[in-house]
């Protein structure tokens, strides 16, 4: 609680701190606290807070039935989960809804089971583009929510570790942060965080002007029953609510020819005059308005004073303000307590002015002048906002200059849409991930545990193991696995270079790799099919390696005299002719003078055979 | 004007944070806090003669009725304390003071009085006196008027049988209490068939069928929406409607909906029956320049969800709570002691209440 | 008008390479019956009186009349047309539409329902049909809510060395009382953050993102999306790449129609890119059938719209092994709640000696075959002329034809395929014996596969 609030608290809640209150109500301050953290931990060090607790700032408005929600979250703490630390309350709105279009908007997801919360994201009032989840809070429950409908409420149920929390993490500024920190921290520190959505209850946050008129406007309409302004009223009987939501005090005059048009509050000792237009205001107790006097979504505290022909559209008047004949302050403008403004002025949207000059936080002993726009004679200064983005615990923080209009731009999404279009397609044509093949990563991996078995010269046994597991990890079949066993091999000279060698470099890289890979070619190629695949491999290499081509008798007449290949699928290879490609072609022709041998080599073989037989 | 002793404020305040706070609750429950309250503030030793005691009802009263304009218990269960207590001071005055026998006792106000007596108002009564006693007598009055609270609906429901014959077609609207007692008793013997309105936005309809639908006898229940209402009227025997209070002048203020459903039933000559126990039976009249106010009306939720961001703000919404039904659309009420023509209640009205007090419950 | 069903078999089955290499997945039998009896009895229950069979080429030459033949053997009333996608190497499925479009198998004016051959699902697809046709849908796909724990595949060990393939997820997002499907991807296409366009949830603010659901690979699509499809050659996968992109084209505003309806947007060059909204047309009464459908948003009409439909019966993708094991283990559940006549559980054929058996009554005896005394079966499938000795133990086994079991074995777990032969006293666990193999006797095998190729397996 800071400073020039304590005695202003004191003056309001007169009725609540009297000793008949049914609240016992402690005032705390403290000097130096700027932000939540601050609070929380100087609580922690009062060791004030004994059980559960309801957290809220000032700027709430609700006619939330809190008392079933705390038990549920105290239950919940008891029985469910012992870490659940915070229950965060929101508010039903759909997106574009006057509640939350002009506050950060809130995008959390949560297990749609429980409840709890699993990610968090504050983004800006108008956002667009795209957002990203982790994507392990999806993997971690069956079934995940995910929630841009949420207004926040600034309401929040703790448990009695909270400030102990805060104090714990001194990166811990404003509730934010907190629940962030929790978030990302869940399985280390083990402590959750849960949302609960208020229902068909009111509850609603006041963060910039914009959200202030619509929550005015939203209690004047009565949503926010039984906090209604004849309830507030101390004798209840003097304010009376007629149609249209129109409220008057007892003791309000209304001049001849005035229209009060809806959603109106007309305070004690209020005087309109004649032939004015309000729509959508709050006339403060003691207010003073000449004729010919429009006010729509305008606030004017206790004590204002408008000459004739005032114009105030979305603005905030603070007590005692004095406008002069003809002035007309556009939407957006907030003049603090004690404004004059003199001559017809015409204040710009946005115009921020206080009543008595900012104090010098440096002790300069220069005055301020006074803001040209309140007109000679006039009294105000500029106020200029603090530049820090954080949440603060100023009760009315004032929204961007340019404040949004009341209505909403439906064309500037769908126009987003439109532009997106083709662009968008095409971002996600190249965008879309290559189905990797998993023969092509079998095929990698095959070839990464053979260029280290030659380096390190593993044991086949372990090779033969290694390529097993790859086969069973990538559903490989067979045949498969042999064709690309013999690529990976006639591919480890070469790895790891880029350069194409020549054949007789090639081959002598070559032969030392077969050698030592051997076993492995005698496991796999047994049988004819096999042989087959591995013919149609060696061929198919060769079509697109020239150096390779050039060795492929030679590298066949190894194979033939281990015993790998013989010499009937050799020939039944060789004697396939239809549908080759020239390389094919071309290959069968280097490797024919050894077919030609085989085959002389096997009529021989016949020939003694039948000799054998015959004889 | 009187003036509350801090006690009495301290009370009386405590106990309008506590209704306000309540919410929707069904009007007996407050009536029998208001039995407690008044208990209170009888029994505070404060006030001794009669006059400090009345003085405190009706400021009491006054506050009451300013602050829960919608409770008509608070307003006429004080006035029916402050008429037990006038009514005792008159008899002790008959019997300890000095004057003739068979005249009648001050307090009542008849033409016949005004017309024989000479110039100059009569005597208002003189209640300066203390009483010994007095406490204690009001006291049991109190418990007489709880008791008879807690019989109205017996009472009334006595009554059914009168009113409700076989394979009769009986209308309802919303869920009262009293009335669901009536059908109850009815149905004991008879079997009939009773349409309800479903109550939009409400929804007591639907909770009241669900009741009815729950007896053990042949009671047959269809629940119609509003729109049917004019449509179902033509086959309808009579209606039976709860109410939230009777007016002085035999008006109803009752649940949203009703007025039409008076008309309609009007249209087709279709008899209103309207069940009320004492308590809800005020002297208060409707005013015209009392328009504002009188129909209470809540937040708009039930009729468009606040988390429409569509319509809100942009739509002028209503939930009005009560509706004014004139008289001349009612035509019988049943009370406790039996059914009354709208056009006698103020004979109810004089029986229980005191005249002079009238305007405390006059907002 | 009545949509036409295409039955995608063409694929390798490379999730089950033991099986399928000697057998095309389409025939391999789980409860036996042939696997495309299950989808071709889903299709014809729809109502739907054809269905298109595609199957490759070699599959064609080879199994032609075997397929053709389902139908008439085993009581179905579809008629089944055949053919065959050219081209050796595993076609996506879209690129088998789309040979099908370019060979005039397939109409463009005609809804399209297409499912894979390896679905097995108790699932009745009249209300998903109507469904679609009535809220004019772009897409309604087809999900399996997770059920009896039991049957699921994760519950079964597969045959064979212990595999390292771990089941794939699928992230599936859900909006609205009437199930809007806003996301649709495999878990693995994420690596570590899944990222959503916020027009998505500006639309659908309230958004579930299931991640328990089985994809039954089960599209009915709208009949612009076969043009879409053929004008897209860069799109070689339905569920992967062709219905993201229509699921996408549900944000994105409809182009308007040029005047001259027959010509959709030209593509200068062949690698262009268009979205699906510029094939599909919105119904000639689309606002009168809005009516009556689900209650549309105002911002819904004219557009694109995909839903999906969540079933709760028994429903299996057999495309692993394990999926197999778990099917042919519930098989008799599923065939409960099946309408219609029923396959028989024990054939009238088989040779049950009466008392000396026990036979579980999850069990299914095919035709022809035989047991003996004390043979002792207990949720498994025997199929058609198999022989078992006495004394032979089966608990959660699969037998297909010509099965030859002697003696005294005890075999858990197991798939025994055709022709097969188990030796007397062998002790087989978690294994799978191939085409034509044998078993010696007496052998005690565990988590093995016995097949051709399997002298490899063995580090000599």
């Amino acid at each position: 609680m800071s400073l020039p609030h304590t005695a202003w608290i004191h003056h309001c809640g007169t009725r609540w701190l009297s000793e008949d209150s049914p609240m016992v109500i402690h005032v705390q301050t403290a000097e130096d606290c700027l932000s939540l953290g601050d609070v929380m931990r100087d609580l922690d060090a009062k060791a004030l807070i004994q059980s559960d607790f309801l957290l809220m700032s000032v700027d709430c408005i609700t006619n939330v039935d809190i008392v079933p929600i705390m038990k549920e979250h105290s239950a919940r703490r008891k029985n469910d989960d012992r870490g659940s630390v915070m229950t965060l309350l929101y508010r039903e709105a759909t997106p574009g809804h006057p509640m939350r279009r002009h506050s950060a908007q809130v995008l959390l997801a949560a297990d749609a089971e429980t409840g709890r919360m699993v990610f968090h994201q504050r983004l800006p009032a108008a956002a667009r583009g795209r957002v990203t989840f982790p994507l392990h809070i999806f993997q971690e429950q069956s079934a995940v929510e995910l929630h841009y409908d949420l207004a926040d409420t600034g309401l929040s149920i703790c448990s009695p570790s909270v400030p102990q929390l805060f104090a714990d993490n001194f990166d811990f500024q404003t509730r934010d942060h907190f629940v962030r920190g929790i978030i990302v921290n869940e399985e280390v520190m083990g402590n959750t965080v849960y949302h609960r959505r208020v229902g068909t209850q009111y509850a609603a946050h006041i963060d910039s002007l914009a959200t202030l008129l619509t929550v005015t406007q939203d209690v004047t309409d009565r949503w926010v029953h039984p906090v209604v302004p004849e309830n507030r009223c101390p004798q209840r009987a003097d304010l009376r609510c007629s149609q249209r939501n129109v409220y008057r005090h007892r003791t309000a005059k209304v001049g001849s020819g005035t229209r009060l048009e809806g959603c109106v509050a007309l305070g004690a000792g209020a005087s309109v005059g004649s032939n004015c237009r309000l729509l959508r205001a709050v006339v403060g107790p003691g207010c003073l308005l000449g004729d010919n006097v429009t006010l729509e979504d305008a606030v004017l505290d206790a004590g204002c004073v408008l000459a004739d022909r005032c114009e105030v559209r979305r603005s905030l008047l603070g007590p005692g303000v004095q406008l002069a004949a003809g002035a007309r302050l556009h939407p957006g403008c907030v003049l603090g307590a004690g404004v004059r403004v003199e001559g017809a002025a015409e204040l710009p949207q946005g115009t921020l002015l206080v009543g008595r000059p900012p104090e010098d936080e440096f002790g300069g002993g220069s005055v301020p002048e006074p803001s040209r726009l309140v007109g000679a004679g006039g009294r105000g200064f500029t106020f200029l906002p603090e530049e820090d983005e954080e949440d603060t615990l100023s009760p009315l923080r004032l929204g961007p200059a340019e404040l949004p209009t009341a209505e909403l731009s439906d064309s500037g999404e769908n126009s987003e849409e439109e532009t997106e279009d083709e662009s968008e397609e095409r971002l996600d044509g190249a965008e879309s991930p290559e189905v990797v093949d998993d023969t092509k990563l079998f095929y990698s991996e095959v070839l990464d545990s053979l260029v280290r078995g030659f380096q390190e010269k593993i044991s086949p046994e372990n090779l033969i193991l290694e390529v097993n597991s790859s086969k069973f990890a990538y559903n490989v079949t067979v045949q498969e696995l042999n064709s690309l066993v013999v690529k990976a091999i006639l591919s480890v000279p070469e790895h790891g270079s880029d350069e194409r060698l020549a054949a007789p470099a090639f081959l002598a890289r070559l032969q030392p790799v077969l050698t030592t890979f051997m076993p492995l070619l005698t496991n796999y190629i047994k049988s004819e099919e096999s042989e087959l695949s591995c013919l149609r491999a060696l061929e198919e290499f060769s079509c697109d390696h020239s150096a390779m081509s050039a060795c492929l008798a030679k590298v066949l007449m190894l194979l033939y005299q281990r015993d790998i290949l013989s010499e009937t699928t050799i020939l039944s290879w060789h004697a396939e002719s239809e549908g080759l490609s020239p390389e094919s072609v071309r290959v069968r022709q280097q490797v024919q003078k050894l077919v030609d041998w085989l085959q002389e080599a096997e009529e021989e073989s016949e020939d003694e055979e039948s000799d054998e037989d015959s004889s | 004007m009187e003036e509350l002793s801090p006690t009495a404020e301290r009370l009386v305040s405590e106990f309008v944070r506590t209704t306000r706070r309540q919410g929707a609750v069904p009007s007996r429950q407050v009536a029998d806090r208001t039995l407690e309250l008044l208990r209170q503030l009888v029994s505070e030793p404060g006030w001794r003669q009669t006059a400090q005691l009345v003085g405190q009802l009706r400021a009491a009263g006054r506050q009451l009725a300013a602050e829960l304009p919608t409770q008509p218990a608070v307003g006429t269960l004080v006035c029916r304390l402050l008429k037990m207590a006038r009514e005792e001071h008159g008899a002790h005055d008959e019997v300890h003071e000095a004057r003739p026998h068979g005249a009648p006792p001050s307090q009542v106000d008849s033409l016949h009085r005004r017309l024989t007596a000479g110039r100059g108002a009569a005597p208002a009564a003189d209640l300066s006196s203390e009483l010994t006693g007095l406490r204690a007598n009001l006291l049991a009055g109190l418990d007489e008027l709880q008791t008879e609270l807690d019989a109205s609906a017996d009472n009334i429901a006595r009554e059914a049988l009168s009113h409700i014959h076989a394979d009769d077609v009986v209308l309802t609207a919303g869920r009262s209490a009293t009335v669901l007692a009536f059908l109850r008793r009815a149905a004991r013997e008879r079997a009939f068939h009773v349409l309800v309105v479903e109550g939009a936005p409400f929804g007591g309809g639907h909770r009241a069928a669900a009741e009815l639908a729950a007896l053990p006898r042949r009671v047959h229940v269809t629940v119609i929406a509003e729109s049917a209402l004019f449509a179902m009227m033509a086959r309808v025997n009579k209606v039976i409607l709860g109410v939230h209070t009777v007016l002085a002048d035999g008006g109803l203020r009752a649940p949203v909906g009703t007025q039409a459903l008076a008309l309609a039933a009007r249209f087709h000559s279709v008899p209103v029956i309207v069940c009320a126990p004492s308590y809800k039976l005020s002297p208060q009249f409707h005013r015209g320049d009392q328009q504002e106010g009188f129909l209470e009306s809540v937040s708009p939720e039930s009729v468009l969800p606040y988390a429409d961001g569509a319509l809100v703000g942009r739509a002028r919404l209503t939930c009005p709570l009560f509706d004014y039904v004139p008289p001349e659309l009612v035509t019988l009420f049943v009370t406790h002691t039996g059914g009354t023509s709208p056009w006698y209640v103020y004979r109810l009205l004089n029986e229980y209440y005191d005249q002079q007090d009238h305007e405390i419950v006059q907002v | 008008m009545e949509p036409k069903a295409v039955i995608l078999a063409a694929g390798k089955g490379s999730r089950m390479v033991d099986l399928t290499c000697q057998l095309p997945k389409c025939l391999l039998p789980v409860g036996g019956l042939p696997l495309l009896w299950y989808p071709l009895r889903l299709v014809q229950d729809a109502g739907i009186q054809s269905a298109l069979v595609v199957v490759s080429e070699a599959v064609l030459r080879d199994h032609k009349n075997d397929i053709a033949q389902i139908p008439a053997k085993h009581g179905l009333l579809i008629n089944v047309e055949l053919c065959a996608v050219p081209g050796r190497e595993d076609p996506g499925t879209a690129d088998s539409l789309r040979h099908l479009r370019s060979a005039d198998h397939l109409r463009a004016t005609q809804p399209l329902l297409v499912l894979s051959c390896d679905l097995v699902t108790g699932c009745a697809l009249r209300e998903l049909l109507s469904a679609h046709l009535l809220r004019g849908a772009a897409l309604t796909a087809l999900f399996a809510a997770p059920g009896d724990p039991t049957v699921s595949p994760a519950a079964v060990t597969a045959p064979g060395p212990k595999s390292r393939h771990k089941p794939e997820r699928d992230l599936v997002g859900l909006a609205g009382p009437e199930q809007r499907l806003c996301l649709l991807a495999s878990e693995a296409d994420f690596e570590e953050e899944v990222e959503l366009r916020l027009a998505v949830l500006r639309r659908h603010p309230k958004l579930l993102v299931r991640r328990d659901l089985l994809d039954a690979h089960l599209y009915l699509l709208a009949p612009g999306l076969l043009d879409f499809v053929d004008k897209s050659p860069q799109l070689s996968s339905l569920k992967g790449e062709v219905v993201p992109q229509v699921i996408r084209a549900q944000y994105r505003r409809p182009r308007v129609q040029p005047p001259d309806d027959t010509a959709p947007a030209p593509a200068p060059a062949p690698a262009a890119v268009h979205s699906a909204n510029t094939y599909l047309r919105q119904p000639r009464f689309a606002a009168l059938t809005a009516r009556f459908a689900a209650p549309v948003e105002a911002e819904d009409v004219g557009r694109t719209s995909c839903f999906a439909v969540t079933t709760h019966a028994l429903t299996w993708r057999v495309n692993t092994t394990a999926a197999y094991l778990a099917a042919n283990r519930a098989v008799t559940r599923l065939w409960e709640t099946l309408p219609g006549e029923r396959p028989p559980r024990l054939h009238p054929q088989a040779n049950i000696p009466s008392g000396k058996v026990q036979l579980s009554d999850d069990s299914v005896v095919g035709e022809g075959s035989s047991l003996s005394e004390r043979t002792h079966i207990q949720r498994s499938v025997v199929g058609r002329h198999c022989s078992l000795g006495p004394r032979v133990r089966l608990v959660d086994c699969v037998l297909m034809d010509h099965v030859t079991v002697h003696e005294d074995c005890v075999l858990s777990n197991c798939i025994l395929m055709n022709s097969s032969t188990v030796e007397a006293g062998a002790q087989l666990s978690d294994c799978l014996v191939g085409v034509n193999q044998v078993v010696e006797a007496g052998v005690k095998k565990n988590r093995e596969v016995v097949s051709q190729q399997s002298g490899h397996m063995e580090v000599y």
